[in-house]
C-alpha cells in the first residue's frame, strides 16, 4: 500500500470508523444469510432457519468487536498493537479537545502564530541564507579584494593589471573572472528608451561559476579583448520580457548606447550574478594594462580542488608584497583576500535574519509556555479522570502518552494554520524587506520549509506537552477524588507565568534598543534637506557625445547638453532651482588621490585621498546644503577660461586646516590645481550612522562627466516633477533614458531600510511575545482564582472585603511578574552582546530601554491579573459554599 | 438439529483454511462449508473464531482480501493465499505431520 493510501485509511478509521464497521457487518450479514438458505432447503422454516443460523454463529457483537480492532490495526501502520492503542487515544483526546473549543481555538491561534511566524522567517532564512548558491561546487567560489593599509580601507575593488597579475602569478585558483557593473541605455523602435544594469564581464566568467547559457554560448576569449566585436548576451529576466523567451532572438541586433551588439548567448532562468539587476552581460574587453590606481572591478574565482581560503589568502598576500614592490606608485600599501562568494553575497544580511530567528524562537517559547498553561488547567480539570484511570491500572507512562498524543494532534493542526499565517507573513516580510536584500527571489515554501514546520510541530508538542503531562500524571487518586489541589500544579502555574514574562521581557528589551537606535538614526542631521527634492540618472553615451580622454575636460557635446537642460529646468514653472552632481546626497561616490600646494611632499602613492563630488553651481542651494565660508560656486566658474575652484566641506578643513586658512589654499587633483573658494556644511555621504569623510566639490565645467544625476526641488509632486523632466530632456535628446528616478526622502529611507527592517520585525515579535504572555498570564492567574473559589469565598464570608481579596490576588500576580521580570532583565542583560552591532547612538546596556522594559512588562503583568483578580473580589461566598 | 462434529483442534484452522485457498479464493461462508463438505461434516468450523481467524491473517500477510460478487451476485469478500502464505503452509504442513507422527507413536507403543 503506498505511503499516501495508508494515511488516508489511517485518517479515515481514526475519524471515521463507520465504513470498516460496514464491511465487516455485511460480510457476516453474508454468512448469516447463506447458512440460513442451507438450513431452508434441508426444510426448516424461515425463522427456524434463521435462529439456527444466528445461534451457530455464535456472539456476533464480540466477533465483529475482534474483526474490528484487527481490521484497524491491519489498515493503519503495519498492524502494531501500540497504533491502535494510540490511534483510540488520539481520537479520545480529539473529542475531549472538541468539547472545550474555547481553550483549544486559544491553543491553535497561540501555536498558528507561534508557529507560522517561525515558519516565514524560516521561509526567508532557507531562500537567503541555507540554499546553495545556484553554481557548480559553490563552496569553491570565492571574491577577492584589494585594501588599503595607507589609507584604512579594508575592501575595494581590483585594478585589472592586479588582476591579471594575480590571474597569472597565482596556483591556487583553476580560473578566475573580471567584471563590472554599468548603466547602459538600451534603444528600441517600438518603445522609449530605456536605462538598464549591464555587467561587463570577462570572458572566463561562465567557466569560473560552472555555468552555460541556456541558448546560444558564452563569450569567446577572443571577442573579450580591446577592440573585440559587439557582442551581447542577454540575462534571463531581459530575455523573457522583451523577447518573449523566443529563440530567434539569438543573431539579431539590439542597440546599446548607440552601439548595434550581437545576441550571442541567453543566461539560463534564475541566473542573476553579479546581482539581480544585471539584465544584460557584455564582455569586459579591456586590456590588463590600463590603469592600476583604478580600482573598479570585482574579481571572483575559482579554488583548486583540495584548497582551502586560508591558502589562497596566503597566496594572495605573497602575490600583494610582489606588486607592492615592483608598483610602488600604485600598490604601496595594498594588499588582497579573499572571501567565499556565498559570504560577499549574503554579507551581514546574514546577521540580521539570524537575530529575527532567534527573536521569533522566543516567540515560539512564549506560545508554547501559554499552551503549557492551558493544557494543565485541562489537565487539572481532568483531574478526576486521570485518577480514576490509573486507579483502574494505567501506568503513568500510560497516561502521560495519552496527553502526548492529544498536544501532538494539537500541534499538528496548529502547524497547518500556522502555514496559511507563513505565507502571509512572508509576503509582509518581502514587502518589508529592503530592496537589496540579497537572494530574495529565493524565498519560497518549499519541501525544506515544510519539513521545518513539521519538525517544529513536533518539538513544540513536546515542550508544551510534556510538563502538563507530568503534572497529570502525578495526580494523586485520593487528593483529587478529594477535591484538593495538587501542590504541584500550583507550582507549574507558578513556573509558567515566571517563564513567559522573562521570556517576553528578553524580547521587548532587544525591540526597545532596536527601536531607540532608528530613532537615534532618524533624527541625525544629514545635512542636506531632502524634503522636495527629485533625482534622476542620466547617461551619455559616448557615440553621440564624445568622450576622448586626450580632450578632457574640454568634452563640449556633454557640456553644451548639461548646461542646456540646467537652463531650460530653471525656467520651467514650478522649479526653485535644478542642479546636477555625480551622485546623490547618501550615495558615497568614489575618492581620489589629492594634495595640498605648499604642504610636505609625499611619496607617489602615498597621497591622502578625498571624496569627490562634482557638481554644478546650484548643488548647494537644490540640496539646502548652507555655505558656511567664502562663496558658493557660481555660473562664471563654468566658462572656460575661468580659474579653477572648488569648495570643501567642514570634515576637510577640519583634518587638513585645523588651524590654518582654507580660503585660497589650492588643491591638486587629477592632475588639476584648483583654489578653494569656499567650505560647505557637512553632508552624510555614506549614510546616516556613519562619519563624514572630507571632501571637495569641483565644478562640471572643470571636471564633466557623462554620468550623472540631475537634482529638481520644486514643491509639485514628485511625479509631476518627473513628467516635466521627461518633457524638458526629450526635445533635447529623444534616446535618452530616465534612471534611478526617487525623491530624496525616499533614498533617505531606503538609506536606512536595513535598521528598520530589523527592527520593525523584532519589534513585532516582541509585542506578539508580550501579547501571548499576557494571554498566559490572565489565563493562568483565572485558573488560580478558580481553585481557590472556596478559599476566597470563607475569607469573604469571615469578613474580608472585596478590596482585600482584590489585593491578595493582585499582590500573588505582581509577585510572580516582578521574580519573572528580575529573570528576564537578567536574561536580557546577557543577552544584550548579541545586540551590539545592530545599534547606532544607544549603549547596548541602555538604563532608559531597562527602565521601560520593567515599566511595559509590570503594566502588561498587572493588567492581565488584574481582571481575575477582579472577579475574584466578586465571589459571591453564600452561593461558593452551597457548592461544596 | 444440526449435526454435531467434532471442534477443530487449536491451531489448525489456519492450516486448513490455507490449505483451501491454496486451490481457489473463498469467501468466508464458503471457506467453512468446504471444510464440512470435505469433512462430511465430521469437522465443524466454529464461526465465531473463523473471521476474526481471518482477519488475523490478513493483518500477517498470509492472506489478501478483495470485494467481489458469489454465484448468486452478492457483494462478498473473497481471501485468496498470499505467497507468504503458501510458505506458512509448506512449513504448518510439515509441523502437522510431524504432531501426526508423534500422536501415532504413543498410541501405537505397546
Amino acid at each position: 500500500m503506498s505511503p499516501l493510501r495508508t494515511f488516508g485509511l489511517w485518517l479515515r478509521a481514526l475519524f471515521d470508523s463507520s465504513e470498516v464497521e460496514g464491511e465487516i457487518e455485511d460480510e457476516i450479514q453474508l454468512h448469516l444469510d447463506l447458512r440460513t438458505r442451507d438450513y431452508r432447503k434441508r426444510g426448516y422454516s424461515e425463522e427456524e432457519a434463521r435462529d439456527l443460523a444466528r445461534r451457530r454463529f455464535g456472539d456476533k457483537a464480540l466477533v465483529k468487536q475482534q474483526c474490528r480492532r484487527l481490521l484497524m490495526v491491519e489498515r493503519t501502520i503495519g498492524g502494531h498493537p501500540l497504533m491502535s492503542t494510540l490511534i483510540r487515544e488520539l481520537r479520545q483526546g480529539l473529542r475531549s479537545l472538541a468539547k472545550t473549543p474555547g481553550p483549544t481555538g486559544v491553543i491553535l491561534v497561540t501555536l498558528a502564530l507561534g508557529i507560522g511566524a517561525n515558519t516565514a522567517i524560516f521561509s526567508v532564512v532557507e531562500g537567503v541564507l541555507l540554499r546553495p548558491l545556484p553554481y557548480s561546487d559553490p563552496d569553491r567560489l570565492v571574491s577577492l579584494w584589494e585594501n588599503d593599509r595607507l589609507r584604512g580601507t579594508t575592501q575595494e575593488g581590483f585594478s585589472l593589471p592586479d588582476y591579471s597579475d594575480v590571474r597569472e602569478g597565482n596556483e591556487v585558483f583553476d580560473s578566475m573572472a573580471a567584471f563590472t557593473l554599468l548603466n547602459t541605455t538600451w534603444t528600441s523602435e517600438d518603445d522609449e528608451p530605456r536605462r538598464m544594469t549591464a555587467a561587463r564581464i570577462s570572458a572566463s566568467l561562465t567557466e569560473v561559476l560552472g555555468v552555460s547559457p541556456a541558448i546560444g554560448r558564452s563569450f569567446r576569449a577572443e571577442e573579450d579583448a580591446v577592440g573585440g566585436p559587439p557582442v551581447v548576451i542577454l540575462g534571463p529576466e531581459f530575455f523573457r520580457t522583451r523577447f518573449g523567451a523566443s529563440a530567434e532572438a539569438l543573431g539579431t541586433r539590439i542597440l546599446l548606447d548607440g552601439v548595434s551588439r550581437e545576441i550571442v548567448g541567453v543566461m539560463p532562468e534564475g541566473f542573476d550574478f553579479p546581482s539581480p539587476e544585471s539584465a544584460l552581460y557584455l564582455p569586459l574587453q579591456m586590456s590588463g594594462d590600463a590603469n592600476r590606481g583604478s580600482h573598479g572591478f570585482s574579481v571572483v574565482a575559482r579554488m583548486k580542488e583540495g584548497v582551502r581560503l586560508e591558502e589562497v589568502n596566503a597566496q594572495l598576500q605573497a602575490l600583494a608584497s610582489g606588486l607592492e614592490a615592483a608598483y610602488p606608485d600604485d600598490n604601496m600599501g595594498r594588499g588582497m583576500w579573499g572571501e567565499t562568494l556565498y559570504q560577499s553575497t549574503v554579507g551581514d544580511t546574514r546577521d540580521r535574519l539570524l537575530l529575527l530567528f532567534g527573536a521569533v524562537g522566543f516567540v515560539l517559547l512564549v506560545a508554547c509556555v501559554n499552551v503549557a498553561g492551558i493544557l494543565s488547567s485541562r489537565a487539572l480539570s481532568r483531574a478526576r479522570e486521570l485518577a480514576i484511570q490509573s486507579a483502574l491500572g494505567a501506568n503513568r507512562f500510560t497516561l502521560i502518552r495519552q496527553q502526548l498524543v492529544e498536544s501532538l494532534a494539537l500541534s499538528f493542526a496548529g502547524g497547518v494554520l500556522a502555514l496559511a499565517v507563513s505565507t502571509a507573513a512572508r509576503r509582509a516580510l518581502l514587502a518589508l524587506a529592503p530592496e537589496d536584500l540579497p537572494r530574495a527571489s529565493n524565498v519560497e515554501t518549499n519541501g525544506t520549509v515544510l519539513g521545518f514546520t513539521l519538525a517544529l510541530s513536533v518539538v513544540a508538542a513536546v515542550v508544551f506537552g510534556i510538563l502538563p503531562a507530568l503534572a497529570g500524571s502525578r495526580v494523586n487518586l485520593r487528593a483529587s477524588l478529594g477535591s484538593a489541589i495538587g501542590v504541584s500544579s500550583g507550582r507549574l502555574r507558578r513556573a509558567l507565568l515566571v517563564g513567559e514574562i522573562a521570556l517576553a521581557v528578553v524580547l521587548v528589551f532587544g525591540a526597545g534598543l532596536l527601536i531607540r537606535s532608528f530613532v537615534r538614526l532618524l533624527h541625525v542631521d544629514p545635512g542636506f534637506s531632502a524634503a522636495n527634492v527629485v533625482a534622476v540618472g542620466l547617461d551619455l553615451p559616448a557615440s553621440r557625445y564624445p568622450q576622448r580622454f586626450p580632450e578632457w575636460p574640454r568634452w563640449n557635446q556633454v557640456r553644451a547638453f548639461q548646461t542646456e537642460l540646467l537652463r531650460r529646468l530653471s525656467e520651467a514653472p514650478g522649479v526653485d532651482s535644478a542642479a546636477i552632481a555625480i551622485n546623490t546626497p547618501l550615495d558615497a561616490g568614489w575618492t581620489s588621490r589629492f594634495t595640498i600646494e605648499g604642504r610636505p611632499e609625499v611619496a607617489p602613492g602615498q597621497e591622502d585621498e578625498v571624496r569627490v563630488r562634482t557638481v554644478s553651481p546650484g548643488y548647494f542651494r537644490t540640496v539646502g546644503l548652507p555655505i558656511l565660508r567664502g562663496r558658493e560656486l557660481s555660473d562664471d566658474d563654468e566658462r572656460p577660461d575661468a580659474p579653477a575652484v572648488i569648495l570643501v566641506n567642514e570634515a576637510f578643513v577640519q583634518r587638513y586646516f585645523k588651524d590654518e586658512e582654507p580660503l585660497g589654499a589650492r588643491v591638486t587633483q587629477w592632475d588639476l590645481t584648483r583654489e578653494i573658494v569656499g567650505v560647505v556644511k557637512n553632508e552624510k555621504f555614506q549614510g546616516l550612522a556613519e562619519e563624514v569623510p572630507p571632501a571637495i566639490y569641483p565644478t562640471f565645467s572643470q571636471a564633466p562627466f557623462p554620468e550623472f544625476f540631475l537634482l529638481v526641488r520644486s514643491r509639485e509632486r514628485p511625479a509631476r516633477v518627473v513628467a516635466m523632466i521627461r518633457e524638458t530632456v526629450g526635445p533635447l535628446d529623444r534616446e535618452l533614458a530616465l534612471g534611478d528616478v526617487a525623491t530624496l526622502d525616499e533614498r533617505v529611507s531606503e538609506s536606512v531600510a536595513e535598521p528598520r527592517f530589523t527592527m520593525t520585525i523584532f519589534a513585532f515579535f516582541a509585542a506578539l511575545a508580550l501579547g501571548l504572555a499576557a494571554v498566559g498570564i490572565y489565563g493562568l492567574m483565572s485558573q488560580a482564582v478558580g481553585q481557590r473559589t472556596r478559599e476566597l469565598g470563607v475569607r469573604i464570608s469571615l469578613g474580608a472585603r472585596p478590596k482585600d481579596v482584590l489585593s491578595l490576588v493582585l499582590g500573588d500576580g505582581a509577585r510572580l511578574s516582578a521574580l519573572g521580570i528580575a529573570i528576564g532583565v537578567g536574561l536580557a542583560v546577557a543577552l544584550a552582546r548579541t545586540f551590539e552591532s545592530f545599534l547606532f547612538g544607544v549603549e547596548k546596556l541602555d538604563p532608559l530601554t531597562l527602565a521601560s522594559v520593567v515599566v511595559v512588562a509590570a503594566a502588561a503583568g498587572l493588567l492581565a491579573t488584574y481582571l481575575p483578580a477582579r472577579r475574584a473580589s466578586r465571589i459571591d461566598p453564600i452561593r461558593t459554599l452551597r457548592q461544596e | 438439529m444440526p449435526p454435531q462434529g467434532s471442534e477443530l483442534l487449536h491451531g489448525t484452522l489456519e492450516l486448513l483454511v490455507l490449505r483451501l485457498l491454496e486451490d481457489e479464493p473463498l469467501n468466508g461462508y464458503g471457506l467453512g462449508r468446504r471444510i464440512e463438505d470435505l469433512t462430511d461434516d465430521a469437522l465443524k468450523v466454529d464461526e465465531g473464531s473463523l473471521y476474526p481467524a481471518l482477519y488475523r491473517m490478513e493483518r500477517r500477510g498470509f492472506v489478501q482480501s478483495s470485494w467481489g460478487t458469489t454465484e448468486n451476485n452478492r457483494r462478498a469478500k473473497f481471501y485468496r493465499i498470499t505467497r507468504s502464505g503458501r510458505r506458512r503452509l509448506h512449513s504448518q504442513r510439515a509441523e502437522w505431520a510431524g504432531f501426526q507422527t508423534a500422536v501415532q507413536k504413543i498410541l501405537e507403543s505397546p
